[in-house]
C-alpha cells in the first residue's frame, strides 16, 4: 500500500513515442522528475518490429507542402491539416536529432542520409536503417534515456487505472509484476504512449503486447477516443503467421503478382502500382482473391510478393530482415522464389483524441504515438509516417507535459483509488466463473477479423457488435487459475482483454456510424466517399457508464478534398 | 514470496564440451608452472649457489635429481601442458585479429600460426639450444 | 494427422518456493515454434504458465529460455528440429521469479556502465545537417549494433553466473558499438567506466556468449577488442600523467 509522490511527470509506455517524450521532458527541464512506466522492458516495445523507415522532406527535390499533401491525400482528406503542417515542418530535425544521437541511418556512399521510395509518397523521402528501422530507433532512444538521471524507469509495471480529481489528472495506479505490489503514483501530468490495439484482431502483424491498454485507461478516465473505425491493414504480411514483410520491399522495387503472374495493381492503381497507399493495395489484393485470381494453400488465400528481380545483393543489403523472415518461417529464399503474402491488421489510426499540444480532454493527460489520434493520419496512414509521428509528437507531448504546472492533488484521492484497485484485483483473483479468458479472446479476434475487417457492412458490423457485447458480459464471469499476485500473466492478459473488448466496441460502433467508405474503412453497402455528411471525426467517450458517440470537425487549411486516385 | 536463485556451481565447466575445453586450456598453465618451478629450484638455484657460494653438494644433488624419473615425468607433463596451452592459445588468436575473418579463413590462419610456431620452435631447438 | 509433441516445462511457484516439471502435449502443426506451443499450452491447458513474449519474429528479445539444454529464443526454435520430449527451462544465472520468467534487472542495469550514448553535454549541433558517416564507417559497429538485449549471453556466461556484478557481454558489446562509432565523443569516459572493478577485465574469453547469441553479435570478440583498447587507454593515462618537462 504505497503512494509514490516522487515524480512530476509520468509516461506510460516505453516505445518510440514514450522514450522520445521522456528525453524531451528531461532535456527541457533537467530538474523534472520523470517516471517511465512500461509493462515490458522498453526494448520489447512494438516499435522494435517496425521495418521500413521514417519520412521527412529531407532532400532538395522535396518540399514540406509536398509531404503534407501526400499525407493529407493518403488520409483520404480526414487528417487535420494544421497538425499535418506542424508534422512535416518538424520531421527533418527529428531525424537529424536521432542521427546525432547515433542512430545508424543507412547512408549513400558519400556519407549523407539515404532515402527510399514508399507507398503514397510522391518522391523518395523515407529515411531508413536497412530494414530494421524501428529496431535501431528504439534502441537508440532507449540508450539515450540512460544518459538522463532524472528519468526513472519502472520496468514491468502494469498501469491499471488513471486517477482523476476535479482539476484533471491526479495520478495512476500500477502493479509491479515481479512483486505483485500495487502502488499509486501522483503526477502533475501523464503522457500515455502505449501504442495501438492490433491484438483485437487475430491475423495481425502486431506483437502480443499491442492490446490498447492506454486507450482504455484514458477512456475510463473520461478522455475521448477518436476515429476508432479506421484500422489499417498492411498488404504484405507473411501468409503463415502474419509477420510483417515491410513496404520497403515494394519501395526497393518489389512486385505484387497474382495467380497468373500479372502485376494486377495496374488495374487498381495504374500510376503508383505497388507504391500506392496501403488501404487501396489491401483492397486490391482482397478483390483479386475474391475474383479467383489469388492463390490458395493450407494457410489461406494469398498473392505473391516478387523480389527475385532485385537480386541477391540488394536483398542482402537493403532487406536483410525480409530475407531472414522468409527463409526462417516460410523456407523461401526471396532471390529465388516469390513470397506468399496477404493483408493483415497492422495499425490503428484511431486513438485518444488530443489537441495540438497532445493534451486530451482530461487536463494534464497527454497522449503520443500510435495511441493518440490528432489526427495526422486521418482515414489511412501512409507508411513511414508513424515513426516520424512518434518522434515529432512525442517531443511535443514531453515538452508540454514537462511544463504543466498543476496543483498537487490530495493524497487521499490517490489513497482511495489505490484501495479500490486492491479490492478490485483481489476480487478478480478470487472470482469463481466458468468462462475461459483465452476462449473469449480468440472469439473476439475472429469476430473482428470477420465482421470489422477490410470490407464491412451494416450486417457484419451489427453481428460483430452483438458478439462483442456478449463477450463483454462473459468476461465478467472468467475464472483465473493463477491465484498468485506475483507475475500473474493470466491476470495481465485478462486486464488486456477487458481493454480490447471495450476498444472493439468503440471500433464497431464508430464503423456503424460512418455510412461511407473512406480510406481504410470500406463499407460494401456505402462504397463511395461522402464528404457532405462524413467529412468529420467520430469520437467516443464514457458517459454515465455507456459509450457515447459524437462528432468533431476536420481542420482544413490549404488542401481541399478531392478525388483520391493513384 | 521467494525467487529461485540460480548459481552455476563448482562443476559448471563439465556441462558442455566447449567449457570443458576452456578449463583444460586454462588448467594447462598448472603443469607449465609446476615444471618451471621445478626447473628453477632444481637447476638454476644450485648453479647460482655454486657460482656464488662455491658449494658442490647442492649442485650434485640437483644433478642427481635431474637424472631421476620423477624429474622426467614432471618435464614431460610440463611439455604437454605447454603444447596444449600453445595450441589452444593459437586457436583463439584468429578470432580476435584486427581484421574480421570468415570461419574458413580463420582455420587457415590457425594453421599458419601453427606453422610459424613449429618453425620458430625448430629454429630455436636447432640453432640456439644446441 | 493427430501427431502430438511432448513438452516438459520447468515450473516454479514463488509463493510456495516449489520447483517442478510439468508434462504437456501439444498437437503438432507445420512450422510450429516452441513459443507457439507454449502459448497453446497457456491458452488451452494451463493458463497459470508464466512466460514472456511479444514480437514472435526474433527482434524484441523477450522469449529467451533454455530448450533441450540450449539457450535460445523460443520464437525462433522450431519444434520439428527439436528432439522430443522438448524440455523448456528458464534462462540460467538469473533468479527465477516464476516458471520461465527470470529477473533480468541486473543485466539491464549493467547497460548503463557502457555509457551507450553519443555525448555527455547536450550538444547543440546544428539540426539541419547530418554528421557524415560512410557505409564503410558503419561496418565497424554494424555487428555489435544488432544486439536485441535478450540477455541470453548473460544466461550463458559462467563469470556472470558466479559474479552478477560483472559488466557482462551485452553491455560490453554495447560499449564497443559506441566506441566504434564516429559520432562518439566520450570514449575516454566510457573506457574508464568499463575498466573499473567488475568491468571487462573479468572476462576469461570462455566464449559461451558468442555461441548462444541469436543475432551473431559476437560479444566475446568485442570484449577482447575492448581489452586491447583498455590497455592502450591505461597506457595513455599513465603517459599523460607524467610531469611535463619544465
Amino acid at each position: 500500500m504505497e503512494i509514490n509522490t516522487q515524480h512530476d511527470l509520468l509516461i506510460i509506455g516505453g516505445g518510440a513515442a514514450g522514450l522520445r517524450a521522456a528525453i524531451a521532458a528531461a532535456e527541457i527541464n533537467p530538474k523534472a522528475k520523470i517516471a517511465l512506466i512500461s509493462k515490458v522492458y522498453p526494448t520489447r516495445s512494438h516499435t522494435v518490429s517496425a521495418e521500413g523507415g521514417l519520412a521527412a522532406a529531407m532532400k532538395d527535390y522535396d518540399s514540406l507542402d509536398q509531404h503534407a499533401y501526400d499525407t493529407i491525400k493518403g488520409s483520404d482528406f480526414l487528417a487535420d491539416q494544421d497538425a499535418v503542417e506542424y508534422f512535416v515542418k518538424h520531421a527533418k530535425e527529428e531525424i537529424i536529432q536521432m542521427e546525432h544521437w547515433g542512430c545508424p541511418w543507412s547512408r549513400e556512399e558519400n556519407g549523407t542520409l539515404a532515402v527510399r521510395a514508399f507507398g503514397g509518397m510522391s518522391v523518395k523521402r523515407t529515411v531508413y536503417a536497412a530494414d530494421k528501422t524501428g529496431f535501431y530507433m528504439l534502441h537508440t532512444l532507449f540508450e539515450r534515456t540512460l544518459k538522463h538521471e532524472n528519468i526513472k524507469r519502472y520496468d514491468e509495471w502494469f498501469a491499471t487505472k488513471l486517477v482523476t480529481d476535479d482539476n484533471g489528472i491526479a495520478g495512476v495506479v500500477a502493479l509491479q509484476l515481479k512483486t505483485g505490489m500495487l502502488q499509486a503514483f501522483s503526477a502533475k501530468a501523464i503522457i500515455i504512449c502505449t501504442g495501438g490495439a492490433g491484438r483485437m484482431y487475430h491475423f495481425t502483424t502486431n506483437g502480443g503486447i499491442k492490446t490498447g491498454d492506454g486507450m482504455y485507461l484514458a477512456y475510463e478516465a473520461g478522455a475521448a477516443l477518436k476515429d476508432m473505425e479506421f484500422i489499417q491493414f498492411h498488404p504484405t504480411a507473411l501468409l503463415r503467421n502474419g509477420i510483417l514483410i515491410t513496404e520497403a520491399a515494394r519501395g526497393e522495387g518489389g512486385y505484387l503478382i497474382n495467380k497468373n503472374g500479372d502485376r494486377f495493381l495496374k488495374d487498381y492503381l495504374p500510376q503508383k502500382m505497388e507504391l500506392g497507399p496501403r488501404d487501396m493495395i489491401s483492397r486490391a489484393i482482397i478483390t483479386e482473391i475474391r475474383a479467383g485470381r489469388g492463390l490458395k494453400n493450407q494457410y489461406g488465400n494469398y498473392v505473391l510478393l516478387d523480389l527475385r528481380h532485385l537480386g541477391d545483393k540488394v536483398i542482402k543489403e537493403k532487406l536483410p530482415l525480409v530475407r531472414e523472415i522468409a527463409m526462417e518461417f516460410a523456407h523461401i529464399d526471396p532471390s529465388i522464389e516469390p513470397i506468399p503474402v496477404t493483408p493483415a491488421q497492422h495499425y490503428t489510426m484511431g486513438g485518444i483524441d488530443v489537441d495540438m499540444n497532445m493534451e486530451t480532454t482530461v487536463s494534464g493527460l497527454y497522449a503520443a504515438g500510435e495511441t493518440n489520434c490528432i489526427s495526422i493520419n486521418g482515414a489511412n496512414r501512409l507508411g513511414s509516417n508513424s515513426l516520424t509521428d512518434c518522434l515529432v509528437f512525442g517531443k511535443v507531448a514531453g515538452e508540454k507535459a514537462a511544463h504543466k504546472t498543476a496543483k498537487k492533488s490530495s493524497e487521499s484521492v490517490l489513497k482511495s483509488a489505490l484501495e479500490d484497485e486492491e479490492k478490485s484485483l483481489a476480487k478478480l483473483l478470487g472470482q469463481k466463473g466458468k468462462e475461459s479468458a483465452s476462449d473469449i479472446r480468440l472469439t473476439m479476434e475472429k469476430t473482428m477479423d470477420k465482421d470489422a475487417g477490410i470490407y464491412r457492412d451494416e450486417k457484419s458490423l451489427q453481428t460483430g457488435l452483438d458478439s462483442i457485447l456478449e463477450l463483454q458480459q462473459k468476461s465478467n464471469n472468467v475464472h483465473l487459475k493463477d491465484k498468485s499476485i506475483v507475475f500473474n500473466t493470466e491476470l495481465i492478459n485478462y486486464l488486456e482483454l477487458k481493454s480490447m473488448l471495450t476498444l472493439a466496441e468503440a471500433t464497431i460502433r464508430s464503423a456503424l456510424a460512418r455510412k461511407e467508405s473512406r480510406g481504410s474503412h470500406s463499407r460494401s453497402d456505402f462504397p463511395d466517399r461522402d464528404d457532405k455528411h462524413f467529412l468529420k471525426h467520430h469520437t467516443v467517450s464514457k458517459k454515465n457508464g455507456r459509450m457515447e458517440l459524437k462528432t468533431s470537425p476536420v481542420t482544413i487549411t490549404r488542401w481541399q478534398p478531392e478525388e483520391r486516385k493513384y | 514470496m521467494k525467487y529461485l536463485e540460480q548459481k552455476p556451481g563448482a562443476s559448471w565447466w563439465t556441462k558442455n564440451p566447449r567449457t570443458t575445453l576452456y578449463m583444460i586450456r586454462e588448467l594447462s598453465c598448472v603443469p607449465i608452472a609446476f615444471a618451471t618451478l621445478t626447473l628453477a629450484t632444481v637447476v638454476i638455484l644450485p648453479v647460482l649457489a655454486y657460482s656464488i657460494f662455491n658449494s658442490p653438494p647442492l649442485l650434485n644433488a640437483a644433478n642427481n635429481f635431474t637424472q631421476s624419473d620423477i624429474f622426467k615425468v614432471i618435464m614431460i607433463i610440463g611439455l604437454v601442458g605447454a603444447v596444449v596451452h600453445t595450441l589452444t592459445w593459437l586457436s583463439v588468436m584468429p578470432q580476435i585479429l584486427p581484421v574480421k575473418l570468415p570461419k574458413p579463413a580463420q582455420y587457415i590462419a590457425y594453421l599458419i600460426f601453427l606453422g610459424i610456431w613449429l618453425g620458430l620452435s625448430f629454429f630455436i631447438l636447432q640453432f640456439i639450444l644446441v | 494427422m493427430s501427431k502430438k509433441v511432448e513438452f516438459k516445462i520447468k515450473r516454479y511457484n514463488p509463493e510456495t518456493a516449489e520447483s517442478s516439471v510439468a508434462d504437456y502435449e501439444v498437437p503438432a502443426k507445420d512450422g510450429m515454434t516452441v513459443l507457439d506451443a507454449v502459448n497453446h499450452i497457456k491458452d488451452t491447458q494451463d493458463s497459470s504458465l508464466a512466460h514472456r513474449w511479444s514480437c514472435r519474429m526474433g527482434i524484441c528479445g523477450s522469449c529467451g529460455a533454455i530448450v533441450n539444454g540450449k539457450p535460445v529464443l523460443m520464437c525462433q526454435t522450431f519444434c520439428e528440429n527439436t528432439k522430443a520430449p522438448i524440455r523448456v527451462e528458464p534462462m540460467r544465472n538469473f533468479p527465477v521469479i516464476k516458471d520461465l520468467v527470470v529477473d533480468i534487472d541486473s543485466a539491464m542495469e549493467h547497460l548503463r556502465e557502457a555509457m551507450p550514448y553519443t555525448d555527455i553535454i547536450n550538444r547543440h549541433a546544428s539540426l539541419d545537417k547530418e554528421i557524415l558517416q560512410t557505409p564503410k564507417q558503419q561496418e565497424k559497429f554494424k555487428q555489435t549494433s544488432q544486439c536485441i538485449k535478450c540477455m541470453l549471453c548473460y544466461s550463458a556466461c559462467p563469470v556472470v553466473g558466479h559474479n552478477p556484478k560483472y559488466i557482462g557481454p551485452a553491455a560490453a558489446a554495447l560499449a564497443d558499438r559506441y566506441l566504434s562509432d564516429n559520432h562518439d565523443q566520450i570514449s575516454d569516459e566510457r573506457m574508464d567506466s568499463i575498466t573499473e572493478k567488475n568491468g571487462i577485465w573479468l572476462c576469461s574469453f570462455i566464449g559461451e556468449c558468442s555461441v548462444v547469441c541469436p543475432k551473431k553479435v559476437d560479444p566475446a570478440v568485442a570484449l577482447q577488442r575492448l581489452k586491447v583498447m583498455g590497455v592502450l587507454h591505461s597506457a595513455k593515462k599513465i603517459i599523460s600523467k607524467r610531469p611535463k618537462k619544465s
